[in-house]
């Protein structure tokens, strides 16, 4: 087994569903780049990021078909694809750009299935980007998951690792439904979202969290690359002598609300970290859940860990003021341990 | 029936765990019926009649006014003639209250006991004995709390069977069956994709007729206070800054609702209302006090007070009231309400029940009075009956209740409801129909010596009259100057729907029927 | 292409169902028992029909609000509509859809569409799987003037043109966009112009006329399944009835109303050809009229007897699994 960056985790699994399956295509736009009319050569982008860099000559622009930037046709080419009989993984850029092609999401692939009573499937897999962390300012870092996730109809996955990402991918495209792949920008090199990545085929079913720590005092919800800072802060804390469970649910549709309730209902303490909103976001959903069915459990009040309510700044040192940090996580679970104010700070100092 | 029956405090809702006597309303030696009132009994939120649920003899009264017990204590002892005194003594003092309807965990006995099953909604609880020795045991025996004991029981035949490494459970689930020596393999996963989850383990020991230790109850953390001590720097008018200073309120929890986002005087009065109100500091020793006083106390206001304030406030501002008056001669009034008093010793009817009793009657005879006005649909609702609100005073504030259909009672029929009104709106036990409603107020402040004053309708009403006191005057009758007893009473009317001269003639009216009383019988 | 008479008395039928199903909606609608928008397609049915006909069961078609005409031509079970557009159980949809998502895919229908434009892209992809698994078969997009203004149309043709697919972009200029002439929407005026600068076939019909549609429609369809790719056609066309039901057309004059009902009914020109050219008698014409009017009759009866779904069900067909 060898260990792979999260951005070759995912090369690998979308070459390895195009062998497995003919009926699996991509379509996007620049996904390899260099077509005619091109004075280079082919192929040498794969995507703004690279990710699907060397699809192009393995299975050849019949079925690595780069598009015209144009997000609503050839997203609704996707989806007429998908219901016609063939596996198509669509490339949206940046989720940001889902205005564009929104139609073809929320009103024809979410939901053609159910308004032709059954009769027809819609195995499409969106893959996109999420995230804040590159400098990419306002319109290219969002991570706009939990719009896609309040639509019935669409399943969503937030990977945070490569192993994650390769069985997750594999089971979105082996989905009959459509699944939009959310892959956060910061994620594709990061360090520690490396894993040992099996050579062979394997899937990781939807709706199954992932326990990142087992911890008995504090339950942290956090998806992506939030679940990266949730864990440097449990292994902090866990020097302190405060055991923090971090649960990764991988997929925000299906939610496995069974693992989240059960981990509070052992803790009694829930702390959410989640880069999506701070308003109606998908931590607030998290929240709702436990006060509605896990209520008795709990010892304190829920903590919630956002970004501020205004967009993504450009500036590297505003950028990281809004991207929610360890210091606060750490300050959210010392409150729910009822440590006042003064503790927190000489906690946080000695950290 | 039982020989002995025990009077004891009952239990008024979930969380009531002890009443105050407020007075015993029979003696001991009456016969009581199950339904007769016994007893006023106050707890934290209400006063409320106690109804016996036994009948006989009260031969004792446990319970003296004043006393604070706890539901389900003694209060009293009902027998049969045959039952001695000493037999009383000993049932009262082998008297154990039953603790499935006190709820009251005493001593280790309770520790862990589930909490009690909510009691059924009677009112009033009586614990019937035997008479001795047989005296200390209840006649329905609580239901003994589920049996829970503090370590699992689980069945063997869950704890065999092959590696169930690879089942598929929930993380905690796993766990669950680790420290239960579960083999997942006998557990049927009920949730997605057929994953076990900790219910279903549970499920599965308790299905296999094990059993599984309670869980505790959650202890919560104490709330971090995130509000910083230091408020100086919120923006709050000085009369606020000053008030909550002296109430302990921290002006960062206040809502500034003031002009130019100020904290005003109200928000910090809300904040120490939400907070539970809690007490101003201790109040200082007498001889300090004397000193330290200072020249103006500021005091919270009430609930009651704030709602007097915000509908009478409302009233005076958007309802054009205009008075009209008129002098009333009493002779005529009260010497009919002296042969009806004399006549009978249980009646004592009052000059205000005379004009409860004229304005009914008025009220009748001129329904463009007896109306409320609804401004949302710009509608006039005229009554059939005349629905009389009377102003009672009580403490920190007052209210009205309401005798229904005044016109049809008669003199003592509405001098005895005013009376028990009265009394209930004292005691607070008025229940909300009884004070919302009416067709028409009456205020009296006769018995200060008020010569004449104006009193502010009570919307949705259209008018209220003001009554003042009577008294001596001389008048002058066909050229002589005479004395007679007259009173000053005072009509405020809302023009938008009553006009002066209706007002007037209403008048006229009330005041034929006081001057020649004989007329209400007609 | 001579046609047969056998295959000119079934395309009178399908014209003359489908005016009779409308004409029964539009009467029924006022009872108040159907619900939902309505949009009727009286007026149009010889593009339906002229194109559908020459259709197989995998070639794909994608209509829009106006969708019941597309859905009939093509195949779909005329009793299963009436039941879907009751909202009845064993509608065609179970009665998730109603009049604006009816859909067959069985049949190759990849639904009636509440959104402008958007069965462009929707039959793109079907063109692109057709290619892709080399199916032979063709995807057809029928649209009206409205949606020639719609951006994702423009994607959609510029795609199938890049990606030579075996498409037909069928645009029913039927005059007006809701309450809208399409002279005032459409910038040049001419639809089937503005398409051939994308750089395909497009041509410019009478949509009124049944062996007019037919034929151009046999032309494209002959390119597209000769792998030439995708074309655009113009039809001019009709609309009896306003926008939606309940539309008193106050925008068009009494005159345009009576003239397109007294000279440009495509059932009336099909049936005096046919008279006239010897191809059928009206006597064999009036028997397949009474036999539409009973068999939509029949289906009305079927319709409004049935039972509605079990309110249980209410997720099902959300997602395959959960």
């Amino acid at each position: 087994m060898a260990e792979m960056a999260m951005r070759d985790a995912i090369n690998s699994a979308l070459a390895q569903e195009m062998d497995r399956d003919e009926r699996v295509i991509m379509i996007g736009t620049d996904i390899s780049g260099g077509h005619a009319g091109s004075s280079g050569q082919e192929d040498v982008a794969g995507g703004v990021l690279g990710i699907t860099k060397g699809l192009l000559p393995r299975f050849g622009a019949g079925r690595v078909i780069d598009t015209p930037i144009a997000e609503m046709g050839y997203m609704g080419m996707a989806v007429g694809a998908a219901a016609t009989g063939l596996r198509p993984v669509a490339e949206l850029m940046f989720i940001d750009f889902i205005g564009c092609c929104g139609d073809m999401l929320l009103n024809q692939a979410a939901k053609i299935r159910f308004m032709f009573g059954g009769k027809s499937t819609c195995p499409l897999v969106v893959r996109t980007m999420i995230g804040a962390g590159a400098n990419a300012a306002a319109q290219h870092s969002q991570s706009l998951y939990h719009w896609v996730t309040a639509v019935p109809g669409l399943k969503v996955v937030v990977p945070s690792n490569a192993y994650d990402a390769k069985g997750l991918l594999a089971t979105a495209i082996r989905d009959d439904d459509p699944v939009i792949f959310c892959e956060h920008k910061a994620l594709y090199d990061f360090p520690s979202a490396k894993t040992e990545v099996p050579e062979g085929d394997y899937t990781i079913p939807f709706g199954e969290a992932n326990f990142v720590t087992e911890g008995s005092d504090v339950t942290v919800v956090a998806l992506g690359l939030m679940t990266h800072i949730a864990a440097g802060v449990a292994a902090a804390m866990a020097e302190k002598g405060i055991s923090v469970e971090v649960i990764d649910p991988r997929t925000t549709s299906p939610l496995d609300e069974e693992s989240i309730l059960e981990s509070v209902q052992s803790t009694g303490r829930l702390v959410i970290l989640d880069e999506s909103a701070a308003r109606c976001g998908f931590g607030h959903d998290v929240a709702a859940l436990v006060a509605q069915r896990g209520f008795h459990a709990l010892k304190a009040p829920i903590k919630l860990v956002t970004p501020p309510h205004c967009p993504t700044p450009f500036s590297p040192p505003l950028e990281q003021a809004w991207i929610p940090s360890g210091e606060r996580v750490a300050t959210a679970i010392l409150e729910t341990m009822g440590l006042d104010g003064a503790a927190i700070s000489a906690a946080l100092a000695a950290a | 029936m039982a020989r002995i029956q025990a009077i004891t405090v009952p239990k008024w809702g979930l969380t009531m765990t002890e009443g105050t006597v407020s007075e015993w309303l029979v003696d001991e030696g009456d016969t009581i019926n199950i339904g007769d009132p016994i007893m006023d009994m106050e707890t934290s939120k209400i006063v409320n009649v106690v109804e016996s649920i036994v009948a006989g003899t009260l031969r004792r009264k446990v319970a003296q006014p004043g006393d604070v017990l706890p539901v389900a204590a003694l209060m009293g002892v009902v027998a049969e003639a045959d039952v001695t005194d000493a037999e009383i003594d000993e049932f009262i003092d082998t008297f154990v209250i039953d603790e499935s309807v006190s709820g009251a965990p005493t001593g280790a006995a309770a520790e862990g006991a589930a909490p009690a099953a909510p009691p059924e909604p009677t009112p009033a609880t009586a614990a019937v004995h035997e008479p001795a020795p047989t005296a200390a045991t209840p006649a329905a025996a609580p239901a003994p709390a589920p049996a829970r004991t503090g370590t699992p029981s689980v069945p063997e035949a869950l704890k065999s069977g092959d590696d169930d490494s690879a089942v598929h459970a929930t993380v905690h689930a796993r766990k669950l069956a680790a420290t239960l020596g579960v083999n997942l393999n006998n557990v049927s996963g009920t949730g997605r994709n057929g994953r076990v989850s900790v219910a279903d383990v549970e499920e599965a020991v308790t299905g296999a007729g094990g059993s599984l230790p309670a869980r505790g109850p959650v202890e919560r953390v104490p709330e971090v206070d995130a509000v910083p001590a230091d408020d100086s720097g919120v923006a709050a008018t000085s009369v606020a800054r000053r008030l909550a200073k002296s109430l302990g309120v921290n002006l960062h929890s206040c809502r500034a609702t003031g002009r130019h986002g100020k904290v005003c005087k109200y928000d910090v009065e809300a904040a120490h209302a939400l907070q539970g109100g809690a007490p101003a500091p201790a109040a200082p020793t007498p001889e300090l006090a004397a000193e330290t006083a200072p020249e103006v106390e500021a005091v919270p206001m009430s609930g009651m007070r704030r709602t007097i304030a915000g509908r009478l406030q409302a009233s005076k501002q958007t309802i054009p009231h205009y008075r009209v008056s008129m002098d009333i001669k009493l002779d005529a009034l009260l010497a009919l309400r002296k042969q009806v008093n004399d006549g009978d010793p249980g009646v004592n009817v009052s000059v205000n029940d005379c004009v409860v009793k004229a304005v009914a009657m008025a009220l009748v005879k001129m329904p463009e009075v007896n109306v409320q006005f609804d401004e949302a649909s710009q509608t006039i609702r005229r009554f059939r009956d005349a629905d009389i609100s009377v102003a009672v005073a009580i403490d920190d504030g007052l209210i009205t209740p309401i005798v229904k259909a005044a016109n049809s009672k008669t003199l003592t029929e509405i001098s005895a409801e005013v009376r028990e009104l009265a009394t209930r709106a004292k005691a607070g036990t008025l229940k909300a129909e009884e004070f919302q409603g009416g067709s028409f107020s009456i205020s009296n402040l006769g018995m200060f010596g008020v010569r004449q004053f104006d009193a502010i309708i009570n919307p949705p009403q259209a008018a209220i009259l003001a009554v003042a006191g009577g008294e001596q005057r001389p008048v002058v009758e066909n050229g002589e100057l005479t004395v007679a007893t007259a009173m000053t009473v005072s009509l405020s009317s809302d023009h938008r729907v009553i006009d002066g001269a209706v007002a007037a003639q209403f008048l006229q009216v009330v005041k034929r029927f006081m001057e020649t009383p004989s007329l209400m019988l007609a | 292409m001579a046609l047969t008479k056998a295959e000119l008395l079934e395309a009178y039928r399908r014209m003359r169902t489908i005016r009779e199903f409308e004409e029964n909606i539009h009467r029924e609608n006022t009872t108040g028992e159907i619900p939902g928008f309505l949009h009727l397609y009286c007026g149009q049915e010889a593009n339906a029909v002229a194109v559908c006909m020459q259709l197989e069961d995998t070639d794909y078609i994608a209509s829009n609000h106006r969708g019941h005409g597309h859905c009939l031509a093509k195949g779909a079970d005329v009793k299963g509509m009436m039941l879907e557009l009751y909202g009845k159980a064993d509608g065609l949809c179970g009665g998730r859809g109603g009049s604006m998502h009816i859909a067959d895919v069985s049949k190759g229908i990849l639904g009636a569409n509440g959104i402008v434009g958007a069965g462009a892209p929707l039959a793109t992809g079907a063109a692109l799987t057709a290619k892709t698994l080399g199916t032979g078969g063709v995807a057809v997009s029928f649209q009206g003037d409205g949606a020639s203004n719609e951006g994702y149309v423009f994607e959609a043709i510029n795609l199938a043109v890049i990606y030579q697919l075996p498409m037909i972009f069928y645009f029913e200029n039927n005059g007006y966009g809701e309450f809208t002439g399409h002279d005032y929407v459409v910038g040049c005026k001419d639809i089937a112009g503005r398409a051939a600068s994308f750089g395909l076939p497009a041509v410019k019909i009478d949509g009124t006329d049944f062996f007019e549609v037919h034929e151009a429609f046999g032309a494209a369809l002959k390119r597209a399944r000769a792998g030439k790719g995708p074309s655009v056609i113009e039809a001019q066309a009709v609309r009896f009835y306003g926008h939606f039901e309940g539309d008193p057309q106050a925008y068009r004059s009494k005159e345009e109303l009576a003239d397109v009902r007294e000279n440009k009914d495509c059932l009336k020109i099909l049936r005096n050809k046919l008279v006239k050219g010897k191809k059928a008698t009206a006597k064999e014409l009036d028997a397949i009229d009474g036999e539409a009017v009973e068999l939509i009759k029949t289906c009305r009866e079927a319709a409004k007897a049935a039972a509605y779904p079990d309110p249980a069900t209410v997720t099902n067909n959300t997602y395959v699994s959960y």
